[in-house]
């Protein structure tokens, strides 16, 4: 990237008595005013790259830069960096207001100045009004605004996030994602974001960083991940999906025609891989239950689980053994079990995984 | 399991050569606090042991088992060491029968008093036992609140002899030692629960039979640390004997008092202290047996 | 078969624990009451009451001097358990390391020695350097009876601090000693008040301990006390046991608000 502003690179974290690194080889480049989300499974080294960026825990190797600074090995309280923990971690002992001051005490700014900017924060998160409040009376939610203005107020370089919203009810939640991410545009501080929750992870993110096992599976926009996923883990891990494992038996004109167990022969467009055994991925809002339309893939199966969610309706499909999940909208009354039903996809809804 | 680890360490800090060295110069105070308090002397009392005394009182430094020797063939060390035994299977007995109703009382109270009631039973504990063995002086001499009721009331002519013997001792011992046992009960009684009674009073047990039957084994690991507690402070407590006992009363730590501040045989005192370290060991691991049997059930 | 009545054995519950509250209070209350007696001779109840011994402390050097070298030494060895107690608290919370559990055991054991094996101990380790019956010499001795329970209390504040919170104040900028002075000290400040408190206390009311080495030095207010009864009783003893239980009630009031009594005091 041409810009990077936050750059880690071969970031490692191994700690004694365990066998595989915590982090291995992490290299990201985070652009000035990017909001970038680490995505992935509980232990999968998402938290603890985080922490490493803060300084709150020391890298085994690897190197961790902001602009032109080399942080690797500055302390904690020198980097400059505004972080929200998923516990709020709000002082219990201090006031809303002398919360949000703290970090400009630490840095000796007047107090005139220092009243302002308080001011300013607490009104940036719509919570002037609470100032003098005791922590202990705030809701989760205006606890989680006010560690957000405590960060913030110190005009960080980055800005570091914690699952902040993994202890709040979900409609708070999608409330509060809107409200960072508007926070997050006006000030334009750039901002890793560290989630285990796909969906904020899409809805927050310009881009996405998918993570297991101490790695990075796939950096990429979050309509890239999620239509054009590099491996079978990404796949599996962003959204739902059905995976196909099959045998390239021929191609032509652009379109790849993969044998599958059960499905028959199923034709994908997709560029050449040169591979002949692939995974064919179709996501299951792409399913057609019953198509009107003539379709490259079509099958015939029966119901065997469908399960309504008021939006949409979740069907599985059993063709020959294979199940396949399928998405109905506009459902109304729910598919019956056992039904027979027709399915089917087009070769431009279906994708072939490169790894 | 992975996720707890790395929980526990990214709250911690761990390795880095800033941080080895401040928790090194965090440890240094207390550490050199309890050596010289505590490490030191003990060592100093095991090498002292081994020592010797010639004629009177005149020390030798030697290795020697001497004095080990000499106690462990003394008929009035092992009579002392049988009555510090006695004294404490007495003493714990007793403890824990008067410390049980309150424990479960305070285990299964729902009163608003219930603070109060808890604070009332264990506050005890931090009362100098001089002072309560005073109380007890007090109520229990020839004159005192106890005798001069019975005789007011005319049950008794002669005055009870309550104190300057074992009755006396063992009477103080067992207050004294109460709220010790009714603390270490209470913690064991967490799966004594007023459902389970319940339960099996819907079940068609009666009071007793419930009680016998749910209750009681139920709190038996309780009662157990309880009275382990009570039986270790007992054989080493020194003051109630003393005072209680008017020097009348002779258990292993009035011995060892005596041998080291009248007799001056720092060795016989100090061999006699490490027989008495010997015994908490046993009684430890007695008591782990003792333990594991009760909560394998 | 005949059926008690649920009351029935409510009240004879009722009575027995009113009964095993009465025999563990008994000393306390008599101790109480006879410090009031205006008579020389223990009588209960009293035949007059007046305020006579109180009166007859005040004179009494010796209890005086014994009251004063408690007092002093209670806030001395209070002080450096605390100081001492507070850092190494903070070592074992707060970093992670083989041997943790090892130097947790180390500072909690002295709580498993019989008083009289840790007073012969110090004895003999004071007396040959000259330390029997001196305020350094009480101070050394009854570190090793404290330290553990501040140790403990503090541990146990320190464990409820969210770590996350000394985190966020590093991350805005406060150095390590700045985290702990305005977020960590101020948040364990109760389990300083109790362990503190309880130092102060433990060491105020040792009596075996110092009675081995007091020598013929300085002596603390509760060997004097234990040297008068072993020899008389007599009023005025009770009323200098009120005075112990009002410092000993003062110590369990500031415990149980700050932390809990049963909680601190409960040794497994």
């Amino acid at each position: 990237m041409e810009d990077a502003y936050l750059v880690l690179s071969k970031l490692t974290k191994t700690y004694p008595n365990q066998p595989r690194p915590a982090v291995r080889d992490v290299d990201i480049d985070v652009a000035r005013g990017e909001f970038i989300s680490l995505l992935g499974p509980s232990g999968c080294g998402k938290t603890t790259t985080l922490r490493m960026i803060a300084g709150l825990i020391v890298p085994t190797s690897g190197g961790i830069r902001v602009g032109r600074v080399d942080m690797t090995n500055r302390p904690v309280h020198k980097r400059d960096m505004g972080m929200v923990f998923q516990s709020y971690a709000l002082f219990p002992h201090m006031s809303v207001g002398e919360n949000v001051d703290f970090g400009l005490q630490m840095r000796r700014i007047p107090k005139s100045e220092r009243r302002r900017r308080v001011a300013e924060a607490l009104d940036m998160v719509h919570l002037t009004h609470l100032a003098n409040r005791r922590v202990s009376q705030l809701s989760g939610g205006q606890a989680q605004r006010i560690a957000l203005a405590r960060a913030l107020v110190i005009e960080p370089t980055v800005l570091l996030l914690d699952e902040p919203l993994s202890n709040l009810d979900a409609k708070l939640r999608e409330e509060l994602r809107v409200e960072i991410r508007r926070i997050q545009q006006e000030t334009g501080i750039t901002t890793v974001f560290v989630t285990h929750d796909q969906d904020e992870a899409l809805a927050m993110s310009d881009r996405l960083v998918v993570m297991s096992e101490g790695r990075v599976e796939q950096v990429g926009e979050p309509w890239a991940v999620y239509e054009t996923p590099r491996n079978r883990f990404v796949a599996d891990f962003i959204g739902r999906t059905n995976l196909f494992d099959g045998l390239a038996v021929g191609r032509d004109d652009g379109l790849l025609r993969v044998a599958v167990e059960g499905l028959g022969t199923l034709s994908v467009r997709t560029p050449e891989t040169g591979r002949t055994s692939v995974t064919v991925m179709v996501r299951p809002h792409r399913v057609q239950l019953e198509p009107v339309e003539q379709l490259a893939n079509e099958l015939k199966g029966r119901v065997v689980q469908s399960s309504y969610l008021g939006d949409v309706e979740s069907v599985v499909v059993e063709v020959d053994g294979v199940r396949i999940t399928a998405e109905r909208t506009h459902s109304g009354r729910p598919l019956a079990l056992g039904a027979e039903v027709r399915l089917g996809w087009g070769d431009t809804d279906a994708y072939v995984i490169p790894q | 399991m992975d996720g707890v680890t790395r929980m526990r360490t990214s709250s911690r800090s761990s390795g880095g050569r800033t941080s080895r060295a401040a928790r090194a110069a965090l440890l240094a105070p207390g550490l050199v606090a309890i050596g010289v308090s505590f490490l030191v002397p003990l060592a100093w009392l095991a090498r002292m042991s081994l020592n010797r005394t010639v004629g009177s009182a005149e020390l030798q430094s030697a290795v020697s088992p001497q004095s080990y020797v000499d106690v462990l063939t003394d008929e009035f060390v092992w009579k002392i060491a049988w009555q510090t035994l006695q004294l404490g299977v007495l003493v714990t007995v007793l403890a824990i029968a008067v410390s049980y109703p309150i424990a479960l009382f305070l285990a299964r109270t729902r009163s608003r008093l219930r603070g109060l009631l808890m604070a009332l039973a264990i506050a005890p504990l931090l009362t100098s036992s001089v002072v309560r063995t005073f109380g007890w002086l007090t109520l229990l001499s020839d004159d005192g609140v106890v005798n001069s009721v019975l005789s007011g009331l005319g049950v008794t002519s002669e005055p009870l002899t309550l104190t300057n013997n074992r009755t006396g001792v063992v009477i103080a011992l067992v207050e004294i030692m109460m709220p010790y046992a009714i603390i270490a009960m209470i913690a064991g009684f967490g799966r004594v629960s007023k459902d389970l009674e319940d339960a099996a009073g819907s079940l068609g047990a009666g009071r007793l039979r419930c009680f016998l039957r749910i209750t009681f084994p139920l709190s038996l690991p309780g009662v157990l640390t309880g009275a382990l507690m009570v039986f270790v402070l007992t054989i080493s407590a020194f003051v109630t004997p003393r005072l209680m006992g008017g020097g009348r009363v002779f258990v292993i730590a009035t011995e060892i008092f005596d041998q080291a501040t009248t007799t001056l045989d720092w060795p016989r005192a100090s061999a006699l202290s490490i027989l008495l370290l010997f015994l908490f060991g046993v009684f430890l691991v007695l008591y782990q047996r003792l333990f594991r049997l009760v909560e394998g059930r | 078969m005949k059926y008690l009545p649920e009351a029935i054995y409510r009240t004879i519950g009722a009575v027995v624990v009113i009964a095993c509250y009465l025999f563990l209070l008994a000393p306390l209350l008599v101790v109480f009451v006879i410090s009031f007696d205006a008579g020389a001779n223990l009588e209960f109840p009293p035949k007059e009451w007046s305020l006579r011994w109180y009166a007859e402390l005040a004179g009494n050097s010796e209890f005086l001097e014994g009251l004063r070298v408690s007092l002093v030494l209670g806030l001395v060895v209070t002080a450096v358990s605390l100081i001492v107690g507070v850092t190494a608290a903070l070592a074992l919370t707060r970093y992670d390391f083989t041997g943790r559990d090892g130097l947790v055991g180390l500072f909690t054991s002295p709580l498993l020695l019989p008083s009289v094996v840790l007073g012969l101990a110090l004895l003999l380790v004071l007396g040959p350097v000259g330390l029997v019956g001196t305020y350094p010499g009480l101070v050394l001795a009854h570190l090793s009876l404290t330290i553990p329970y501040v140790v403990r209390t503090v541990m146990m504040s320190l464990n409820a601090v969210d770590a996350s919170c000394e985190q966020a104040a590093r991350t805005l900028g406060a150095s390590p000693f700045t985290t702990f002075r305005r977020i960590t000290l101020p948040l364990i400040t109760p389990g300083l008040i109790a362990g503190g408190a309880l130092s102060f206390i433990i060491s105020f009311d040792e009596a075996v301990v110092s009675l081995f080495v007091v020598g013929t030095g300085r002596t603390t207010l509760p060997v004097v006390v234990f040297r008068y009864v072993s020899n008389n009783t007599d009023p005025q003893v009770a009323a200098l046991s009120v005075v112990l239980i009002v410092f000993s009630l003062a110590a369990v009031v500031l415990i149980e608000r700050a932390l809990g009594l049963k909680r601190v005091l409960s040794r497994a």
